[in-house]
């Protein structure tokens, strides 16, 4: 588990950098409140997909909350259009592994749809270290887009 | 070095968020209507955030980009301006070419006057608020005079990074300065480019070595500000000291050019490289309630952009509705509430769905036959829209006439009729018999409700309000009552099954039942509500007080009545006695209708009459003596 306030300090000095550094990351902001990532990724392979990733802070399991979109372009009468996807399978877009992920998040802002990656099991999955706390939850969480997501802490 | 002409990159690459469509949704719907007028936005351009993936900084766009109040400390401001259209013909027929080089113009017209001003951004944009889909295509007009050709004469890595990474900390809205022969920093005006010898730029390319193509546009101001100038270093000051770097430009200028026409780029590509417009599909990002909750919006809300700017919608949305009678009238008149955008609707009926019902009654179908009927016009209404706070309640509205059997079980249906009356707005009368509408009546006038009244002839109709109940003995308009002589009693007992059932030519009920929402709607509309006045008139038109329509010569009439102060329903002395009494009232009326024309006074206009009659007759026999004996 990690506090909200060490969470917020380890997104501006750890997770913001390493999103930066990242190769498929098209664009990275934080939100007003310095709270919430957001994070425009292009898919590993597909060019027609990009994924829209947000970090922001669970009070619930007081663990850092993953919820991302799947956006997907197509091109109708000369016009590039650009839609949420909800793929019949998404282990075929993803590098699922054994996370647990829902089509279940309502955005409190848009009232949206986004899927989650569920939370539940992150103190034994990324030990209870608070230091580099982020970063090691990144370096497995992040996989979910990228295999080699890692590699941003070591180049 | 060899010379080579200058390169640059596209100086920025929008990212729209979601929030942006459904502010502009929101706006287009509500604010701006068919108004295409620009407007204003305002934007952020963050260089230190530029991501690895990405060759230039970003242009974000969400809801705060309508606001220009809001101040986000990251980045650099830069305005914008909205040209939404009304149509998407509008959208793909207008020039491209001609609208980028005008707001480039704009923008050289603008920097010149101040010269952090020639960076800006436009977005024209369809809002397709049917579809949920948003067209849009973003423009960030950079320009070069037609005169000017600029040539790298040589370039390296910035020396000094601190000294303009400072200055640009220390100016966060500014995009250039000049720095003088004595190596002072200014910020980039006309009246500072005399001992310039270096310009500098804030860079938001990613490339290495190569420029953002805001740079044209300062260059271009340089020379025009110093047309006799021909070379300038450019300092190109990025997040990162180690990709920050100069440039030595030659400023070549072609004779005979006019110095004010501009070679302009601009639009945005898209994600295959292509210059096409882009579009975003919200629709199956949006919660479908959502979509369903702003399509109905939507449709009432076009009522405002030109035909009836004045409606007031919300004052119907927030209006709670009782249906006493969930029947013919009661089903239709519910969809017509519900598309007026009525949100909260309460039928009252103690039957059950039989199986002539569903043909006629369009909230049922064969397979709601045998449940109870308010219970099942609530759930197919919440079956049409999701959104409605509709609810059914089983009960027995209590009739005079009808004397009292099980008086705990009819006293409880009574408690339940005073708080659905007193809970809502507006109570309709939509039963099959006079006597079911009498207590309803008494109660409106007690609680102060507008009653409207709706009831079915064969081949006629009758639709009213009841007027405004006021002790004073001002004027006002009758109720459903006035016109009688006799209090109502039990018409049902002992009939025939024609005499009992509503025999009516199927369309009449679905006439009635629309002309009596758009009464209401109308109602709702007069600044008094339900005024006593019945030449009055709202921005709809007339406000009457009754509508009797005649499907035999499909003819519709509009009468006034006046209150009658005998009236066994809206008369003082009943309204008043019914709200001293309550209970013990309304069993003497059910268990005997004379109580209340004793009450009213109608058996003393009763006998006045009889004694009349007796007279003319009487008369009438003297004139009949008269002659014989003539």
């Amino acid at each position: 588990m990690i506090t909200k306030e060490v969470f917020e300090l380890q997104i501006r000095e750890t997770l913001l950098p390493a999103l930066r550094r990242w190769s498929l990351c098209q664009k990275v902001s934080l939100s007003d409140d310095k709270a919430v990532v957001t994070a425009v990724v292009k898919h590993l392979s597909l060019p027609y997909y990009t994924l829209e990733i947000q970090v922001e802070y669970s009070n619930i399991y007081q663990e850092p909350q993953l919820i991302f979109k799947v956006w997907k372009v197509q091109v109708e009468q000369d016009i590039e259009v650009k839609q949420v996807y909800f793929p019949p399978d998404l282990s075929r877009l993803l590098n699922l592994q054994d996370f647990v992920i829902r089509l279940d998040y309502l955005h409190n802002l848009n009232r949206d749809l986004w899927y989650s990656v569920h939370g539940c099991d992150t103190n034994s999955i990324v030990g209870s270290q608070l230091e580099h706390y982020l970063e090691r939850w990144a370096s497995i969480y992040l996989t979910i887009f990228d295999p080699e997501f890692s590699r941003v802490f070591i180049d | 070095m060899a010379e080579t002409y200058m390169k640059f990159v596209t100086p920025c690459q929008s990212f729209i968020d979601t929030s942006f469509f459904q502010e502009l949704a929101r706006l287009k719907l509500d604010v701006l209507k068919l108004d295409s007028s620009t407007k204003e936005l305002t934007s952020y351009i963050d260089t230190r955030q530029i991501p690895k993936g990405s060759a230039c900084a970003h242009l974000f766009l969400s809801d705060q980009s309508f606001d220009s109040t809001i101040y986000n400390e990251v980045g650099v401001p830069i305005r914008g301006f909205l040209y939404n259209y009304n149509t998407i013909g509008q959208f793909k027929e207008i020039d491209k070419t001609a609208f980028l080089h005008q707001r480039a113009l704009e923008a050289f017209q603008r920097g010149r006057e101040n010269p952090n001003s020639c960076v800006e951004f436009s977005v024209i944009s369809f809002a397709d608020l049917k579809t949920y889909k948003f067209f849009y295509w973003v423009c960030v007009p950079c320009f070069q005079t037609e005169s000017l050709h600029l040539t790298n004469l040589a370039s390296g890595p910035l020396q000094n990074w601190n000294k303009f990474n400072d200055w640009f900390e220390n100016h966060p809205g500014i995009w250039s300065c000049l720095s003088n022969d004595s190596g002072e920093l200014l910020e980039f005006s006309r009246d500072h480019t005399a001992n310039c010898t270096s310009l500098v730029i804030r860079d938001t390319s990613k490339i290495e070595m190569v420029p953002s193509a805001f740079t044209k546009n300062f260059v271009s101001l340089l020379k025009d500000f110093r047309p006799e100038l021909e070379k300038v270093r450019l300092v190109l000051a990025r997040a990162e000291e180690k990709s920050s770097f100069w440039i030595d430009v030659k400023l070549a200028s072609k004779m005979g050019s006019l110095s004010s026409s501009l070679k302009v780029t601009g639009w945005e590509r898209n994600s295959q490289n292509k210059l096409t417009p882009r579009a975003t599909d919200l629709s199956s990002l949006i919660d479908p309630l959502q979509i369903a909750d702003q399509s109905l919006d939507l449709n009432l809300k076009l009522m405002k952009w030109r035909v009836a700017p004045e409606i007031d919608l919300d004052v119907i949305k927030k209006t709670k509705v009782l249906l006493l009678g969930a029947g013919t009238l009661g089903c239709y008149v519910a969809r017509v509430l519900l598309a007026w955008g009525v949100r909260e609707i309460t039928f009252v009926d103690n039957g059950t769905v039989s199986y002539s019902n569903p043909v006629r009654q369009p909230l049922f179908t064969f397979e709601s036959c045998g449940k109870p009927k308010a219970a099942a016009a609530a759930e197919s209404l919440r079956q049409v829209f999701p959104l409605v706070h509709a609810r059914g309640v089983e009960l027995r509205v209590p009739m005079i006439g009808h004397p009292v059997t099980i008086e705990e079980k009819e006293h409880q249906d009574f408690e339940t009729l005073v708080e659905l009356v007193r809970t809502h707005d507006v109570v309709f009368l939509l039963m099959d018999s006079r006597e079911t509408r009498w207590l309803p009546t008494v109660l409106g006038c007690a609680e102060n409700k507008v009653v409207i009244n709706a009831a079915l002839g064969f081949d006629s109709y009758l639709v009213m309000r009841h007027g405004m109940y006021n002790t004073l003995d001002e004027y006002r308009l009758g109720c459903y009552f006035c016109q009688d002589v006799v209090a109502p009693s039990d018409s049902l007992t002992d009939r025939t099954l024609d005499q009992m059932c509503t025999v009516t030519r199927p369309g009449v009920a679905l006439m009635a039942a629309s002309q009596s929402v758009e009464l209401l709607i109308s109602v709702l509309q007069h600044p008094d509500r339900n005024t006593n006045d019945a030449s009055a008139q709202t921005f709809l038109g007339d406000l009457p007080h009754q509508i009797r329509g005649f499907l035999n010569e499909f003819k519709t009439l509009q009468l006034r009545s006046p209150s009658f102060e005998h009236c066994s329903a809206c008369s003082s002395s009943v309204v008043e006695q019914f709200k001293s009494k309550g209970w013990e009232f309304v069993v003497n009326a059910l268990n005997n209708y004379k109580y209340i024309e004793d009450l009213c006074g109608l058996t003393d206009v009763q006998a006045q009459a009889e004694q009349a009659i007796s007279e003319v007759f009487d008369e009438w026999e003297e004139e009949l003596d008269d002659a014989v004996l003539l």
